[in-house]
């Protein structure tokens, strides 16, 4: 028998956790698929009813509402989470002196468990006796029903996201800028151009690869937010802040539809794909193109 | 175009790194001069501080006898181009609109001035692309193309052709020159490559550890160099030295290097001043060389022969003594027996510390 070439048995060695990897992905994947298919309750027996389940997502007037209020959450939050933390990185490249002590300041959200800033913020938005209303009592603004009120509560969980992921976007932008050569910045100085045109029309393009990277991570977590919301209500008031994985969650887990979970799973595995594949391909193109 | 006088100027980086040392410096409006110098010499510090990159820690910066050490690149007028090759995320044309586009300048006179510095450089057939995705030499251009569509009062030109293909380097010189030529512009370019210094500029000033060593014509660098440092410097390979004593013997002074002497009695009358220990410089193109014995030539083992381009370098020991010649053609061969000659007016004498006497 031929003996295995060197690179072929590097390949064959590095393709062993992949596919040990893959198989623990696969075989859940496919049993979502596959129940997808049935009509199952817990303590029931599994009965195939075709695209019974999918009919029944596309008719159901919450999963619309879920899917409106998960999109608007990520386009809110990533939207926010970008405008703050590119400011910031840019605020963050003017200083010289404390840079250290203001990223080490900055690093405290991100390094919080999603599930305990969650609990730790239902207390701050409690509005009885929570941080945020007597902050606001101080500078003469009236308490909010924060996590009483639906639009009060979808506010406040994106706030949430906002504080806790903003350091994320800061941080990696402020990396990619520090990587660029001083020369661009010199070269745009000299042409005539202000700090703040350099850093529009100059860096923010150089690192566009880079933002993209972050779009994508941010919002692939975006729209599979759980833990923090969960901690801190619950997918509530009713269903206001009942993103895409709260619902499924519910389904499966709280009212046991097996087969229909796995059918709202099965659908959001699709969207992230759709999403995952367009942003990785801007994000792409972006990176070759430099 | 501006007249740029430095005047005393001295750089320290942090505490204690000397960039630049009472350096002044005049150059002249309209000129087109280089900044040669080995790595760290201080050239580049010089040119930013033209530049209003950065402020001198002590001495003033004038252009046109107006002190410019307070103000701003901005405000100075002043072009770069720097070694890294810098083109922003846009398209040709909107990197070399871009200047133009901060200052307001209006739309119609815009695309006019664009077009025209793109023609200059020859990129016009490129103006809708990338311009990250073109070559390094053609990125250079557009660089270029967008220093010079400002109309700047000076050009800086900090090696630019270092990260270009050799092809690319000859073409663009060749713009510089003609561009030079024809906007009378004032140019300073900063260069370790002194053939490309010697072959762009009017002028060259030599640096050594943040001084200035000697600002000259190319031709006076290369034909009387003001020390041993700039004689070294100039020249593929530089000129050589050799310790000598001034020595008196049958009524004619000679400089006496041990293994061989220079008859200097023309001369005597400005070296003795100087003390009896000499420097005796001369360059290898200037030793002559010949495979037949002659009179008043001194003998040399040939102890290697090096193709250099259309030239031969010969590598001649005499005692303790190396000596280098490069000439066109010989028929020495290593291991032969040479005889050589270092004709009196090529010969320059240094004083010990290195200084020219003639």
């Amino acid at each position: 028998m031929k003996k295995m070439s060197f690179r072929n048995k590097t390949l064959f060695i590095a393709l062993i956790p992949m596919i040990y990897l893959y198989g623990l992905v696969i075989y859940p994947f496919a049993s979502v698929i596959y129940y997808s298919f049935f009509s199952y309750d817990i303590g029931g027996t599994p009965v195939f009813n075709g695209v019974g389940n999918y009919i029944q997502l596309f008719t159901d007037t919450q999963f619309y509402r879920t899917l409106g209020l998960t999109l608007s959450y990520s386009i809110l939050a990533v939207g926010t989470e970008f405008l703050f933390g590119i400011g910031l990185a840019y605020l963050l490249m003017h200083i010289s002196r404390g840079r250290s002590v203001a990223t080490s300041i900055l690093i405290l959200p991100l390094v919080m468990t999603p599930a305990v800033a969650g609990i730790i913020w239902r207390i701050m938005f409690d509005a009885g006796f929570g941080h945020v209303n007597f902050y606001l009592s101080l500078i003469g603004i009236p308490g909010q029903k924060w996590l009483i009120r639906p639009t009060e509560a979808f506010i406040s969980t994106v706030i949430v996201d906002v504080w806790q992921w903003t350091p994320f976007v800061t941080l990696v932008t402020f990396a990619g800028l520090t990587t660029l050569p001083v020369e661009l910045v010199e070269s745009a100085y000299i042409d005539g151009a202000s700090e703040f045109r350099t850093f529009k029309d100059i860096l923010l393009p150089r690192i566009r690869a880079l933002l993209y990277i972050i779009l994508f991570l941010r919002v692939i977590d975006t729209l599979k937010i759980f833990d923090t919301v969960y901690t801190m209500t619950g997918g509530g008031p009713g269903t206001a802040t009942t993103y895409m994985s709260i619902f499924n969650y519910l389904n499966l887990m709280t009212f046991y539809h097996i087969g229909y979970g796995c059918t709202i799973a099965a659908f959001f595995i699709l969207l992230m794909n759709v999403v995952v594949t367009i942003l990785s391909k801007k994000a792409g193109a972006a990176l070759f193109a430099t | 175009m501006v007249e740029i006088f430095l005047d005393n100027v001295t750089h320290i980086y942090g505490k204690e790194v000397k960039a630049l040392d009472n350096t002044t410096l005049r150059i002249e409006n309209g000129s087109l001069i280089a900044l040669l110098g080995p790595s760290g010499c201080g050239k580049t510090t010089t040119m930013r501080i033209i530049a209003g990159l950065l402020r001198p820690t002590s001495g003033r910066v004038y252009f046109d006898n107006v002190d410019v050490t307070e103000r701003s690149s901005q405000e100075r007028n002043v072009a770069m181009v720097f070694q890294f090759i810098v083109i922003y995320d846009k398209t040709v044309f909107e990197n070399i609109e871009f200047p133009l586009l901060v200052r307001k300048v209006p739309k119609e006179e815009r695309i006019k001035r664009v077009k025209h510095a793109a023609e200059l450089m020859g990129i016009s057939n490129v103006l809708s692309q990338q311009a990250r995705r073109l070559d390094p030499g053609t990125r250079q251009k557009v660089a270029l193309a967008r220093a010079f569509v400002r109309q700047p009062t000076v050009f800086l030109l900090d090696e630019p052709l270092t990260n270009v293909d050799p092809q690319t380097r000859l073409e663009l010189r060749k713009i510089i020159k003609e561009l030079q030529k024809d906007l009378h512009q004032t140019m300073i370019y900063v260069t370790h490559d002194q053939a490309e210094a010697l072959t762009l500029s009017e002028k060259i000033a030599v640096m050594k550890d943040g001084k200035m060593i000697q600002y000259d014509t190319p031709e006076a660098l290369y034909d009387k160099p003001k020390n041993t440092f700039v004689a070294w410097f100039i020249g593929n390979p530089g000129m050589q030295f050799f310790d000598t004593s001034l020595k008196q013997s049958d009524g004619a002074f000679l400089l006496d290097a041990g293994e061989f002497s220079v008859d200097v009695s023309n001369v005597s009358g400005q070296l003795v001043k100087y003390g009896n220990e000499l420097k005796l410089g001369i360059r290898p193109e200037n030793v002559q060389v010949s495979s037949q014995k002659k009179v008043g030539w001194f003998n040399a083992k040939c102890t290697m022969v090096e193709r250099v381009g259309n030239m031969y370098l010969l590598s001649l020991s005499k005692g303790r003594l190396e000596i280098k010649a490069k000439i066109k053609e010989t028929d020495v061969r290593e291991g032969d027996t040479a005889w050589v000659q270092f004709p009196s007016e090529k010969v320059r004498v240094y004083t010990k510390a290195g200084e020219l006497i003639i």
